[in-house]
Parts: C-alpha cells; sequence; structure tokens
C-alpha cells in the first residue's frame, strides 16, 4: 500500500507536483496517464527520492518514506526508471544486481540471491541470453533485462515508467501477462503509461494527470464516464464491446 | 587467463628492472644475493638502496595510476576521465612548488607535500559537486576550471621564484631517479589499502555504471558512493604522484587498454588495469634506463613515445565495440 498525500516536488525550485494525492493498493495495477510534461514520471521519482519534495506525506504501510535509507526504501519499492544506460555487462549479472538493497557491507552476492535472479530470467524468457552483454542485445531484449532485475528485488511496491518502451506488440501483452501476476502475487503495481487502449485494459485503476495535479482518478468505467481524458487529450474515446472483448479506442475531437 | 599472463609478465619485468641498470646485475647474482645475503658485497646494496626501491615504486605507482583511472572513468562514464581530471596532478603540482619556494626540499616533506595538494584539490573538487549536487560532466569541467587556476598558482609562484621553477621541473616531467624508501613506504601503505577497500566495492561500481536512476532504485546511495570511489581513487593516485612525478598518460590509456581485453567486467577491469598499469610502467622505466645510458631519459617521456602510438593502433584496430548512450 502505497499513499501519497498533497504532494508537492519538483526539482530545486521548480515545482512540478501541486497538491497530488494518491492511493495506491495491494493486489492491484494502478495506471498513470497524462499529456507529456505533466509530472507522470516526477511522480514516480519523488517516492523514490530522485526528486525534491517540498511538501507532503509520502507512506509505504504507512511509514514515511523519507525517513528510509535508500536501501530500505529499495527493499519495499521497485522502480524502472525511462532513459536507461546500456551497461556493459551480462544480463545475469544485471539481474543479480537487482539483489543489490539485500546485501551489506562488503557486497557479496549469495545462493538465495543467485535462485532469485535466475527465476526473475526465467519468468522474463531470458535463459538463453543470460551470459550476453546487454550492448549485444536488442532493445525489448534490454528492456525485459530491466524488468527481470525489478522482479529481482522483490518489493511490494513496483514503479515502471513506460514499461512497454522498446517492446513489439507480442511482447507487450506478455508484459501485461507479467503486471498481472504481480498484482496477484499481492504487489502494487504503478504504471505510467501513453499507450491508452493499453492502460484502459491492463488498469485496475486510472489517475489522469494534467498540468502537474491529478485531473480524474477511478476504474477505467468511471475514467471513461468523466470528461477528463476528452479535457486532457483533446480526443474521444470509446469503449467498444465485441463478443467476450472489450477494446478501446480514440479519436480526434470533433 | 589473460590477467594470469599478466601477473607472470609483471613479475618478469620487474625481475628484468630490478637487474638492469648501470651495473648489470645476473639473475645468479640476484639469486646468490637473496640466498646468503651475508656473503654479497656491492650488489646487495645496489639492489636494496637503488633497484628495489625503483622497482616497487614502478610497480605500485603503475597499479594506483590504472585502478585510479578506472575507477574515474566508470564513475564519471567518460572515457577521456582520468586522476588528472579531478585534480590530482594540479594540485600535487602546486603542492611541490609551494614546497619549493618555501625552500624545503627533503625527500618525505617534497612528497608529503604533492599528496597533500592533490588531495586537497580534489576534495574541493567533489566537495563543490557534492554541494550542488552536479551532474558527471558538470564534475569534468568543474575539474578542468580547477586545474587551469590551480596551474596558473603554480606558473606565478615559478615565475616570481626561480628556486621554485627549476627544482620542480623533475617532478612535472615524471619519473623515479630519486626514489627513497621514505618517499615511497607511506604511499605504498595507502596506495594498498585504497586497493583492497576499491575491490570489496566493485558491485557498486557495477552498479553505478547502470544509471544514477536505476542505481537510486535499486537502493544506492548515489551520491555518497560516487564520491566514496573518487577521493579512495584519488587518495591513489595523489599516493602515486607524490613519489613519481606528474605521470598522466598512464591512468588515461592503460583502464581503455584492458577494458579491450575484459570487456563487459567491471572488476576484471580494475584488475587488468592494476596489473597492466604495473607493467606498462616498469617496462617503461627500463627502456628510460637502458636507451641512453648513461644518461637517463624521464619514465614519462618514454611512456608518451611508447604507449601514444601503440593506443593510437589500438583505437584504429578496435573500432569500438561497444557504445554507451
Amino acid at each position: 500500500m502505497l499513499e501519497i498525500n498533497n504532494l508537492y516536488a519538483g526539482y530545486g525550485k521548480n515545482v512540478i507536483l501541486q497538491d497530488v494525492s494518491v492511493a495506491i493498493p495491494d493486489g492491484k495495477i494502478t495506471g498513470i496517464i497524462g499529456p507529456n510534461g505533466c509530472g507522470k514520471s516526477t511522480l514516480l521519482k519523488s517516492v523514490i527520492g530522485l526528486a525534491d519534495i517540498h511538501s507532503g506525506e509520502l507512506l509505504v504501510d504507512g511509514k514515511a518514506i523519507h525517513s528510509f535509507a535508500p536501501a530500505e526504501r529499495a527493499r519495499e519499492i521497485a522502480y524502472l526508471p525511462q532513459s536507461k544506460n546500456v551497461p556493459d555487462m551480462t544480463v545475469e549479472q544485471m539481474v543479480l544486481h537487482g539483489r543489490f538493497a539485500y546485501l551489506d557491507y562488503p557486497r557479496r552476492y549469495g545462493k538465495k540471491d543467485v535462485e532469485i535472479a535466475r527465476r526473475a530470467m526465467e519468468k522474463m524468457e531470458l535463459e538463453a541470453v543470460c551470459h550476453v552483454n546487454l550492448s549485444r542485445l536488442s532493445g525489448g531484449q534490454r528492456q525485459k533485462a530491466y524488468i527481470a532485475m525489478a522482479i529481482a528485488q522483490e518489493a511490494p511496491v513496483i514503479l515502471m515508467d513506460e514499461p512497454t518502451t522498446y517492446l513489439d506488440i507480442a511482447h507487450q501483452l506478455r508484459l501485461c501477462d507479467i503486471m498481472r501476476e504481480l498484482a496477484a502475487m499481492g504487489k502494487s503495481v504503478v504504471a505510467v503509461l501513453h499507450d491508452l487502449p493499453l492502460a484502459f485494459s491492463l488498469c485496475h485503476s486510472l489517475y489522469v494527470m494534467h498540468k502537474g495535479s491529478i485531473a480524474a482518478r477511478g476504474t477505467p468505467e468511471e475514467i471513461l464516464a468523466g470528461d477528463a481524458v476528452e479535457r486532457v487529450f483533446d480526443i474521444e474515446m470509446k469503449k467498444i464491446n465485441s463478443g467476450e472483448k472489450t477494446h478501446y479506442v480514440y479519436s480526434r475531437s470533433s | 587467463m589473460v590477467l594470469s599472463a599478466g601477473l607472470v609478465l609483471l613479475v618478469a619485468s620487474a625481475v628484468v628492472s630490478i637487474c638492469t641498470g648501470s651495473s648489470d646485475i645476473t639473475i645468479c647474482q640476484l639469486i646468490r644475493c637473496l640466498v646468503r645475503p651475508e656473503n654479497a658485497g656491492v650488489e646487495l646494496a645496489v639492489l636494496k638502496y637503488v633497484r628495489l626501491p625503483r622497482t616497487l615504486a614502478c610497480v605500485f605507482a603503475g597499479a594506483a595510476l590504472g585502478v585510479s583511472g578506472a575507477i574515474m572513468q566508470s564513475v564519471l562514464a567518460n572515457k577521456l576521465a582520468s586522476p588528472g581530471i579531478i585534480g590530482v596532478n594540479a594540485g600535487a603540482g602546486l603542492g611541490i612548488t609551494l614546497c619549493c619556494a618555501f625552500g624545503a626540499a627533503s625527500g618525505f616533506v617534497y612528497s608529503l607535500s604533492a599528496f597533500i595538494g592533490s588531495v586537497v584539490a580534489v576534495l574541493m573538487i567533489t566537495a563543490a559537486a557534492y554541494k550542488t549536487k552536479a551532474s558527471r560532466t558538470t564534475v569534468i569541467l568543474g575539474g578542468v576550471a580547477v586545474n587551469a587556476v590551480l596551474n596558473a598558482f603554480s606558473e606565478a609562484i615559478s615565475v616570481l621564484n626561480n628556486d621554485a621553477a627549476l627544482m620542480s621541473v623533475d617532478f612535472r616531467v615524471g619519473g623515479f631517479s630519486s626514489v627513497s624508501y621514505i618517499k615511497l613506504i607511506p604511499a605504498m601503505a595507502i596506495i594498498a589499502l585504497c586497493l583492497i577497500l576499491l575491490m570489496t566495492l566493485m558491485n557498486d561500481l557495477e552498479v553505478l555504471t547502470m544509471g544514477d536512476e536505476t542505481a537510486r532504485g535499486l537502493g544506492m546511495n548515489v551520491r555518497r558512493t560516487k564520491n566514496l570511489l573518487l577521493i579512495l581513487g584519488a587518495l591513489m593516485a595523489g599516493a602515486a604522484v607524490s613519489f613519481s612525478g606528474l605521470l598522466g598518460f598512464i591512468g588515461l590509456v592503460v583502464p581503455n587498454f584492458v577494458r579491450r581485453l575484459f570487456p563487459g567486467n567491471a572488476k576484471l577491469t580494475v584488475a587488468g588495469s592494476a596489473v597492466f598499469g604495473s607493467i606498462f610502467l616498469t617496462f617503461s622505466d627500463i627502456l628510460a634506463r637502458v636507451i641512453f645510458a648513461p644518461f637517463e631519459l624521464p619514465v614519462g617521456i618514454i611512456m608518451a613515445f611508447v604507449g601514444g602510438p601503440v593506443f593510437i593502433v589500438l583505437l584504429v584496430k578496435g573500432k569500438g565495440g561497444h557504445t554507451y548512450a
């Protein structure tokens, strides 16, 4: 359970988030949508300690996050940033670094860490490339390796900033399954998403952000019933039922 | 594999270094000295007070500067980084110039002032970066600026005080002709200690190369780790420079060369930089003593002559192969 109350945050004196309150329940996928520059990434970054917090509360299971040391925080919250390096190491080494927060000085990975990393790689179907250097992999496989690393971190809250970037459509759907699995395991999964149809069909609840504030919150149904998406993106969004399946489509506002 | 071959090569070059000089000592004589020190005469004295400290100086300075360069390049995510970039050389140079200007030129004081100069310069740059939360590029640019200021001070003192200018020339070129135990032993202790500490921080270094945001997400205190690594690297380089003079080239070239030997392995790159830095410096120093014997060239000049072309060949042949986004 991740709770953010009346958060004002940004970088230095530049305040980007204004009075943002969010409650992320366990076992659910929460999507954050909104136009470019609305503060979605800043919201995730302020949770992980990468943005400056001016006022407001950030709580994990009722405990204030700012009192945590970085390693304690990482045991509670895993974070997959939007912009990532191409590390010069093998997939296995990188996934193993997901265990970093569990190590004391001098940091040596143990049998248990290796086993957890192996399972994370299995989940992301990376066994075949586990000894390959990341600089030799495609963008999609690299993204999968990053997600495996976040899984190996075994934190109850997982924040993903545009996790579907670089993934082809089959891998996007596979990632959605994995996010559902993680939620089914009781984790709070938070994802910043640009693909609205994907966000609507995947997430249990959605936050629509606009200019640093929350414009609307609710289940996809509730968001669709309101006018927030129309207002913020200047589009029309519709739900189409065909047989068992539900599709979400959008078009430019007329 | 490559690393153990490197170690063998290192031992070989150290033995050659011990045996080479204005009076050559054969391997037989060397072994005899080691087995029966009481029977050895002049050779033992030469070994003990000239060759051994000189070889130790080469090995330790080479390892320290190589590793320091590897750390700087990883932490600052820039292959052009070297100990010099965060003020080690400029600080040491100013320390020496000041020391000479005030007339204190005994071996130990001389080394100590170089070491203090470099450490102060590095602390200034890292503290400023820490305070302002500067990015890696800003650290490098700030280092360039501080280097310019420190060098300007050194130049100004040298112009106003001729003694300082004359006496600090040897130090600026770098070389081992005046190495003695009193300079060497404290510096060697610092280098060894830093090396041991660094070897326990290799996982941290690797996580750091994934970028600040990822490292933070994994639970690292990024700024503290970066500064710790930079300061350990700078201490080593400062200790090395305090007895070897300003050998800048080695910290830049050796890690770049070693990285090609061990792609994708930060730990081996650091260990390899120690071994190959030692080999490079020891070998260059042997050449420096032999080429124009009985005259001796400063080792810094030899390193640039040998290392420069070799490195260019490597760059042309290697074609990169790795991209850093």
